[in-house]
């Protein structure tokens, strides 16, 4: 391969900036063909399909209805639309959590052949995206809900889902329902009973309000399944606030629309996450910047570390900086990536001469009309085939420079690697993160941000 | 692991398979492991030190090993064996001396020294390896007589 394709090659992967999948898990992503939105009851986990998913609300004020079988919780007004209530836990006679006063009740509204239905649950959890093969036929001991409501079981990150038919729990089905104790009650018959609007008669009658459907927060939880499962961003209190945002000018942007379903939209919506300059050199803005956080006149050994290097333009840039900044320390900066292509071309990486800025000049060299840093700084730099979430230690750094790498590990490595840092960090340790990566939310370290550059030292 | 210490591993492996078994030799995807890795049965260690430390793990099941050892006895004239006798394991433990060489002599001629330990041959079921701190890569290779995984373990000297 002459170094002009390599160079070709390596513009050209511009996607996943750090990918983290093994072979398997993107061929599971490729399929995924069956969402559900997931929700907990009695403390156990179910899903149901989202094509009978309308929307997630919060049912705050609802009207009883007297005369009506225990699990029919009342009426409920839909902006105008009169639905009626089940309380799946009533329904499965699974014990019912005291919610505080005020506190609204959690639920799904559902569109079945029969119309718009209302149901309470627990806590709704999240979208989940699987691939549909991975269902499994239900097996009676998964549930406390007669089997034949079971539409199938499917395992996903290590929890068991159950997922409920829920046409045939509550749809307008000939059969009775088969109810696990006696079959006394017939949902069905609770759907048809629906009172007109004229439910204003009821001596129950509490006010009717809409529903609370559109807390930004609530959202953010059901698109988190979604980015996790088709690009790996996970969503915790690290990027929690950034999503929220980006979730309000989605909606703008696509009429009031926050559904997200591609692999091409969700690269969409993430698209302002990633920091400025990914893959490629940091300009002189960027630079100036952290260098200006830098701790003075260090000499002896300056140590960097770079989880997540990908191609290699971001450790080149640090390696560049701490030569300029230090010009009497001995720099190393350890850079680590998982993408074995990526790393494995880095330490040849080529450059085009019409993409380097001036700041640039002294550390690299033409060769055929392409650019490559000089020895001495490819030197500095250790390119290491790594998994940032293996138990590993860190040499003492000077700088650490994370950028959107956290986001894209599952909670419990986020949570790992951050403490990894703490422990391993002295005081004047200067930690770089994403643009939009809050480190503070999840660690004990303060921010000292400056221009385009997020960072963070030990509090 | 150093990027640069990769291909020199993998090269070696698939060419020095390829040459004493005169088969096909399909390498597997490469990957990374922290923990206690599983040992299949049969596992040739040799040791590192110089510039780097850590060790090479040549891993294979007893019927992979047998079958390997034969098809190499089998390419010097000698009599195929039919279980792991002394002869089967020198065979392998030879297997995983002409692997590491080569792959030190690649890395050699790019500039890092390398020492080696003489190989040792583990045999056993049930059994694992772990490296505190130390990343393994795993070079899986796939050959008509079963599957030998290289496992290499090696940093940088703090």
């Amino acid at each position: 391969m002459t170094k002009h394709e390599k160079r070709e090659r390596a513009f050209d992967r511009s996607s996943g900036l750090f990918s983290n999948a093994d072979p398997n898990e993107a061929d599971e992503r490729e399929e995924i063909d069956y969402k559900m939105v997931t929700f907990s009851l009695g403390g156990k986990d179910y899903g149901v399909d989202i094509m009978k998913v309308a929307e997630i609300a919060k049912f705050d004020r609802y009207t009883c209805v007297p005369n009506t079988p225990d699990f029919v919780s009342g009426v409920y007004n839909l902006r105008g639309d009169i639905i009626s209530l089940i309380d799946m836990r009533r329904m499965f006679h699974l014990p019912v959590p005291e919610r505080a006063a005020g506190e609204p009740d959690e639920g799904l509204i559902l569109r079945l052949d029969g119309g718009l239905i209302g149901v309470i649950v627990d806590r709704v959890d999240e979208v989940v995206g699987i691939p549909s093969r991975l269902i499994q036929p239900p097996h009676p001991i998964f549930a406390d809900v007669n089997l034949r409501s079971i539409s199938g079981v499917v395992e996903h990150a290590s929890r068991l889902y159950i997922i409920l038919d829920m046409e045939r729990i509550l749809g307008e089905a000939d059969e009775p329902r088969p109810d696990r104790e006696s079959g006394a009650v017939d949902p069905a018959a609770a759907t048809r009973e629906t009172p007109e609007p004229a439910a204003t008669s009821g001596g129950a009658q509490e006010e009717l309000s809409r529903p609370h459907t559109a807390h930004p927060g609530d959202e953010a939880d059901l698109v988190a399944g979604t980015l996790r499962s088709l690009s790996g961003f996970v969503m915790t209190d690290l990027n929690r606030a950034w999503v929220a945002q980006r979730l309000r000018s989605w909606r703008d942007a696509h009429d009031g629309n926050v559904e997200i379903r591609s692999e091409a939209e969700v690269q969409e919506f993430l698209r302002p996450f990633y920091s400025p300059y990914t893959r490629s050199l940091w300009g002189d803005d960027y630079l100036e910047a952290v260098r200006a956080l830098l701790p003075p006149g260090l000499e002896g050994n300056v140590h960097a570390w770079n989880p997540g290097c990908g191609a290699g333009y971001e450790s080149y840039s640090i390696a560049c900086l701490l030569r300029d900044s230090y010009t009497n320390a001995r720099i190393r900066v350890w850079a680590a990536d998982t993408d074995l292509l990526d790393v494995s071309m880095a330490p040849s990486l080529v450059l085009d001469p019409a993409t380097v800025p001036a700041f640039y000049d002294p550390f690299v060299t033409e060769v055929d009309g392409a650019v490559e840093f000089t020895a001495k700084v490819r030197e500095t730099v250790l390119f290491e085939f790594s998994d940032v979430t293996h138990h590993q230690t860190v040499p003492p750094c000077d700088l650490i420079v994370i950028r959107d790498v956290l986001s894209f590990l599952q909670e419990e490595d986020q949570r790992r690697v951050i403490s990894l840092i703490a422990e391993q960090t002295a005081v004047t340790t200067l930690v770089v993160t994403g643009a939009h990566e809050d480190l503070h939310e999840m660690s004990d370290h303060v921010e000292v941000s400056r221009g385009p550059v997020r960072a963070y030292r030990k509090g | 692991m150093r990027v640069e210490y990769i291909n020199p591993f993998v090269e070696a492996a698939h060419d020095v398979l390829k040459e004493v078994l005169h088969t096909d030799v399909k390498r597997g995807e490469l990957y990374l492991k922290s923990t206690a890795t599983p040992v299949l049965g049969v596992a040739a260690i040799i040791g590192l030190a110089g510039d780097v430390e850590g060790r090479v793990l040549l891993d294979m099941d007893r019927t992979t090993a047998v079958q390997v050892a034969s098809g190499m006895l089998a390419g010097m004239e000698m009599e195929p064996i039919t279980d792991l006798n002394e002869m089967g394991r020198a065979t392998i433990t030879e297997l995983a001396n002409m692997i590491t060489g080569r792959a030190v002599t690649k890395l050699h001629n790019l500039g890092f020294a390398f020492d080696l330990t003489p190989p040792a041959l583990v045999t056993g079921d049930n059994m694992e390896i772990s490296n505190a701190n130390v990343e393994a890569l795993i070079v899986p290779m796939e050959l008509p007589q079963g599957r030998i995984e290289i496992n290499v373990a090696i940093r940088e000297r703090g």
